[in-house]
């Protein structure tokens, strides 16, 4: 005999419970900001409705792969209160390009991008699992990043590596647009130079000296 | 027939005084040649283009304004002299062209005593133009004595054996005949700009011009201090050096905030003009890591120059710093070149205090998602100013000077690095020879 339960507050737990079973189960899932299993142990089902429940909570914080289970919204109480965590679920908009095909989160293991006051996108590291080395360089070449309408970061590929722990990883390091400007390191030029130290006194040898006046 | 009499030492040119350009020499003057030569004996002085060294872009001279002194004691006894400024390919090409010659002939009476009157005259500011289709990358400053007229043989005062020039920092030992370049600016470019008919060249414009060699265009140039700022000195011949080092060289005087989040286009905000936003420590999206020290917090500080005379001097400065109360806290720092005076070092001392006194904050704060007061944490920009509220002693606005964005778990880690920048800003415009001009 199956009997299916629902608790609802405070959280949103679903229960499933199969009788018959030399020990009874109990399994709860909660999916939304963090991942809850409860398992309830008993002798029997019929002994009285005495159970132990244990939820066993994640620690890590979601990913953004995978199903993603709405929670409804919590009791707030009085207004100021607000959740601790972000509620995942409002992150849309949210677009990563590599070289201009959108890349798949559940291949992204990281990614932070640094902006800085001189320069605004400087440096874009991404981690994806995947070994970067059945991918055409021409599919790494650079990196789009915009939410909502606004771009995070634009930039082409620098550099490489690969790390062979656990997981094959790659990781790609990309930078900014004004990483052109340092392209050619022979800028040269003279707007104006007030520096009398430019002055020289050498004389050219009087054979080379070739003196129209 | 032509005799320079007994001086042995012909005609000279000298730089300006402060340049020691021959005083700095182990020998402290150092003949021109052929000194007992004929009329036609000549001294110069030359400006090459990059020391010299070819270069492929097809830079030339346009335009060098400059402001001499001439005369000395023995131009009031002799004459005459010419002054001539030639523009050449090559240091050792030929003349190409010359802009401007000027005679010198004998300054007042001969009933005058040279060593009361005031031998040295200042010509008012030359600007002389190079042709563009010449391609003049040498510009030569020529002496040369055309003809004499004996008046009278002068009276030294020290015998010419013991005439040293080794310890002239100002007019009281002068050369006996001379050229001296009070200022002299070359100009690689065509000037844009003229105030009061003399050619400035705008920071901006210079900060436009470097960007511009890489196809970007600029926006926020046209505010604040980026208006008014010119400077003197932007003359880039060292290699290796590219763009981005000439951007963040000049930009630094501006102490412009710029970022690129268009492909072409690079945002420049004067500082302190980003957009305030709150943010409240008490919100539970939110993790604080501020922390004031006092590593860059000094009460006293000894500053050291080179006076006139080339000699190393220091002067000691104080300030009452909050942040250390009693506490005496000093550094020694070196000023510019261009301070020489116990009194601009002072200013010195004072204006590094100011940046110095108080305590620097560092570290960073860790927002996740859409923070009330202050949005959506993805969206923060570096540039922005942000108020702390609900910690004491924390409502000073603080900029953000780097933001590092983790798009995947929604959340942004907001740097707080404050640099003593406007000390930093003012020594940079210092060393370029920054300077305001009128619109």
């Amino acid at each position: 005999m199956a009997l299916a339960c629902t608790v609802t507050a405070p959280l949103s737990i679903s229960a499933a419970l199969y009788g018959g079973m030399a020990a009874s189960r109990l399994a709860c899932q909660v999916q939304a900001g963090f991942d809850v299993r409860a398992v309830l142990l008993g002798e029997t089902f019929y002994a009285g409705m005495s159970c132990r429940a244990v939820f066993h909570m994640a620690e890590l914080r979601p990913r953004l792969y995978g199903e993603h289970v709405t929670l409804p919204e919590p009791y707030l109480g009085d207004e100021d209160w607000t959740p601790l965590e972000p509620d995942i679920s409002d992150l849309r908009g949210l677009s990563i390009k590599l070289a201009g095909a959108e890349l798949q989160r559940a291949l992204i293991h990281s990614l932070e991008i640094d902006l800085t006051d001189r320069g605004g996108p400087e440096t874009a590291i991404m981690t994806i699992h995947h070994d970067s080395r059945s991918l055409p360089i021409e599919m790494l070449r650079s990196l789009t990043c915009t939410y909502k309408g606004q771009r995070l970061f634009k930039g082409r590929l620098e550099g490489r590596t690969r790390d062979l722990g656990g997981v094959m990883t790659t990781t790609l390091t990309f930078k900014g647009t004004l990483r052109k400007l340092q392209d050619h390191a022979a800028f040269r030029t003279c707007y104006v130079d007030s520096d009398l130290e430019h002055w020289r006194m050498t004389q050219p040898s009087s054979n080379a000296n070739v003196n129209i006046d | 027939m032509y005799d320079v009499g007994r001086d042995s030492r012909g005609l000279h040119i000298f730089a300006q005084w402060g340049t020691w350009y021959y005083c700095s020499r182990p020998n402290s003057y150092q003949a021109f040649p052929d000194i007992h030569g004929r009329p036609g004996i000549n001294a110069r002085l030359y400006w090459e283009l990059y020391d010299g060294i070819p270069e492929e872009d097809p830079h030339c001279i346009r335009l060098v304004e400059m402001q001499l002194l001439l005369g000395g004691w023995q131009v009031c006894n002799y004459s005459k002299h010419q002054i001539s400024v030639y523009g050449r390919h090559t240091l050792d090409g030929p003349n190409l062209i010359c802009p401007w010659r000027h005679l010198v002939r004998r300054y007042g009476s001969p009933a005058v005593d040279p060593q009361t009157w005031p031998m040295w005259h200042k010509t008012p500011m030359r600007s002389l133009y190079f042709p563009e289709a010449l391609q003049i990358r040498c510009v030569v400053l020529r002496m040369e004595t055309i003809e004499t007229g004996y008046y009278e043989q002068q009276q030294l005062v020290v015998p010419l054996e013991e005439l040293h020039y080794r310890d002239q920092a100002g007019m009281e030992d002068p050369p006996p005949a001379g050229v001296i370049v009070k200022t002299a600016r070359v100009f690689g470019q065509k000037p844009k700009r003229y105030r009061d008919g003399r050619a400035v060249i705008l920071v901006s414009d210079a900060i436009k011009d470097v960007l511009a060699g890489r196809g970007f265009k600029t926006t926020g140039l046209n505010t604040g201090r980026a208006k008014t700022l010119a400077a003197d000195q932007l003359y880039w011949n060292e290699l290796p050096k590219d763009r981005r080092e000439a951007l963040d060289e000049a930009n630094a005087m501006l102490g412009f905030d710029y970022f690129a989040w268009a492909d072409d286009t690079v945002t420049f905000q004067a500082p302190g003009a980003g957009p305030l936003k709150k943010i409240d420590i008490t919100d539970p999206r939110v993790t604080l890591g501020l922390s004031d020290d006092i590593d860059q917090t000094y009460s006293g500080v000894r500053v050291q120059y080179t006076n006139r005379l080339g000699r190393v001097r220091e002067v000691i400065v104080k300030r009452r710093s909050a942040a250390l109360g009693k506490l005496l806290r000093a550094t020694t720092i070196s000023a510019p070149d261009s301070i020489k005076t116990a009194r601009s070092a002072r200013q010195v001392g004072q204006r590094w205090l100011k940046d110095h006194s108080d305590t620097t904050h560092s570290d960073r704060i860790v927002l996740r998602g859409i923070v009330p007061g202050f949005g959506d944490c993805l969206l923060a920009r570096p540039g922005w100013r942000v108020t702390l509220v609900g910690a004491r002693g924390a409502a000073k606005k603080l900029k953000v000077t780097g933001v590092r964005l983790r798009p995947l778990e929604w959340e942004a880690e907001l740097s707080f690095d404050i640099e003593p920048w406007k000390f930093e800003r003012w020594l940079a415009a210092n060393a370029a020879k920054a300077y305001t001009v009128r619109r």
